[in-house]
């Protein structure tokens, strides 16, 4: 009710100042009417935990007598469940209910990992660490494929991912990624190998799902770039590793920014060219010119780990992405926290450094709140 | 039909997958391994205990450089305990195959899945003559578990 009250106060604003007329006022104070509805709200969220709390139960139950319960009655209802879930999104699609069959298949894709995991539990399988997760991510394709959701996509992309990463860690290869910070290396090349392949697809839940991961994969990756250089030998950065490869990340992905941007809009911002410039060249020399300095190190470090969580931020609200934005925003928040760590050595300064920040932080939003409330709007904007 | 042939393609792979195991757990000899030691695991909600066959130090003191799959002649002895005991020949009775990588040599079996429960129960005890691993060896050479017995004590069951 307050919800709706607060709006008609603004929409009757906006009718006086000419913005909105009659009609549209109706219509909007009609729909947020129907929006209303407090109590369905109320009942749908005790059905929900009422019912999560029956699931949980059958779960904790099922798992008490986990041991006496036959090996062939477990692979049996496994094996039940696994088609039940696929037989399910079928009378789902049948109905018209896409989010049932969504739902279904979802399941049907965490059902598959789960049946491998049974089978291998009941006779005592070892092997190969990837191989499930590669057999779970081919079986996840149909079911992608059949429903409408990129949630599902992206279930099968992460069982790909996951498989890839095993295999690399059985091969032995996962150091060596390291040692010249070829893993990061190896995840900007997946993306722009999953920015390529999306325009070809013609499915655009998946052409979707391959730009979110690519933006969360070279995100990731720039991210540790910044962190592991601006960190120096500390932390789990591994004293063998070349400092200079992360360093090169982080400059490759400034200048794509920068020719993006120039591709975008036929021009460079004077400022922000001069602003790159002479970054670019305080990094080179922090790095490149002897005696290695640490402190610049980790203070550039740190600084383009919060550029590139912010830039992150603002290109997932470009994007329409409230996931992106609050991974961005919670990757600044971490590091953030990280940072008082490594800069006091007791507990007391830390927590004192944090207090400040905190209420500097808050400060800053009641502040750009206030003057997003008390500056109007300009005429451009407004158009 | 697209739902219903995804159905039918989870009961060909996974009903076949059980098919397979089950026949494995039946058909082949029955050898019993010795075990040389154990370690009780938790992998996540699952737990199982790891062991080493004495068969495997048995076939890394064959000295194999070669990587790849091996074919090593398994025996038993006075005491029904089956052991490596060379390179298999023209002459070998029965073939265990096992994978060489990097000079050692794994059977692809050394974990075994328990309850919770019985799992705090073999927690403490040490690997000793009455405790082995009971398996099947099929005609290929490959290794199905049957049980593992901790110090007399059947982790099974049966």
């Amino acid at each position: 009710m307050e919800h709706v009250g607060r709006i008609e106060r603004k929409l009757s604003e906006w009718r006086e100042h000419g913005l909105l007329d009659a009609a549209q006022v109706a219509r909007i104070e009609a729909h947020e009417r129907s929006k209303q509805g407090g109590a369905r709200w109320v009942v749908w969220a005790f059905a929900a935990v009422g019912a999560l709390a029956v699931i949980a139960g059958i779960i904790s139950l099922v798992a008490a007598n986990w041991d006496d319960i036959p090996d062939g009655i477990k692979l049996g209802a496994g094996l039940v469940l696994l088609i039940a879930a696929m037989l399910g999104a079928r009378a789902a699609d049948h109905q018209g209910h896409d989010w049932i069959r969504d739902l279904a298949l979802l399941l049907h894709q965490g059902l598959v990992l789960a049946m491998i995991g049974l089978v291998a539990q009941v006779y005592h399988l070892s092997g190969h660490p990837y191989r499930p997760f590669a057999a779970a991510f081919a079986l996840a394709i149909p079911a992608a494929l059949v429903g409408r959701r990129a949630i599902l996509c992206d279930a099968a992309i992460y069982l790909g991912l996951q498989a890839l990463w095993l295999w690399l860690v059985e091969r032995e290869l996962m150091e060596e990624l390291w040692k010249h910070f070829r893993a990061p290396q190896l995840l900007v090349a997946i993306a722009a190998l999953f920015i390529a392949t999306a325009p070809y697809l013609r499915a655009e839940t998946w052409a979707r799902a391959l730009h979110r991961w690519a933006f969360m994969l070279t995100g990731v990756s720039l991210m540790t770039a910044a962190f592991a250089w601006g960190d120096g030998k500390h932390f789990w950065v591994q004293p063998w590793m070349q400092p200079e490869w992360p360093l090169v990340l982080m400059l490759v992905a400034l200048a794509a920014a920068g020719i993006s941007r120039w591709r975008q809009h036929r021009r460079v911002e004077p400022a922000a060219f001069i602003a790159a410039c002479i970054a670019a060249t305080f990094v080179v020399s922090a790095a490149w010119v002897p005696p290695w300095s640490h402190l610049p190190q980790q203070a550039i470090g740190f600084a383009f780990f919060c550029a590139f969580c912010v830039a992150y931020t603002f290109a997932g609200a470009a994007a329409g992405s409230k996931q992106a934005v609050n991974a961005g925003s919670f990757a600044l928040a971490v590091r953030i926290f990280v940072l008082f760590f490594e800069l006091f050595s007791d507990l007391t300064d830390t927590g004192i450094g944090l207090i400040i920040t905190g209420v500097l932080l808050v400060s800053i939003a009641y502040g750009w709140w206030r003057l997003r409330v008390l500056i109007p709007v300009p005429a451009e904007v407004r158009q | 039909m697209k739902f219903l042939i995804l159905a039918a393609v989870d009961l060909v792979i996974f009903g076949g997958w059980i098919a397979q195991n089950e026949w494995a757990q039946r058909a082949g000899v029955e050898v019993i391994l010795p075990v040389e030691g154990y370690d009780p695991r938790d992998l996540l909600s699952g737990h199982y205990v790891r062991f080493r066959l004495v068969a495997v130090a048995q076939a890394n003191a064959l000295g194999i450089t070669e990587d790849g799959e091996t074919r090593f002649c398994i025996e038993p002895n006075a005491l029904g305990r089956w052991n490596v005991t060379r390179v298999a020949g023209k002459t070998c009775a029965k073939v265990l195959v096992g994978t060489v990588k990097k000079g050692r040599v794994d059977f692809g079996v050394d974990r075994f899945f328990v309850d919770e429960r019985r799992q705090n129960e073999v927690v403490g005890f040490r690997a000793d003559d009455s405790t082995f691993l009971r398996a099947r060896l099929g005609s290929d050479g490959h290794l199905q578990i049957v049980d593992l017995v901790v110090s007399g004590r059947s982790l099974s069951g049966r």
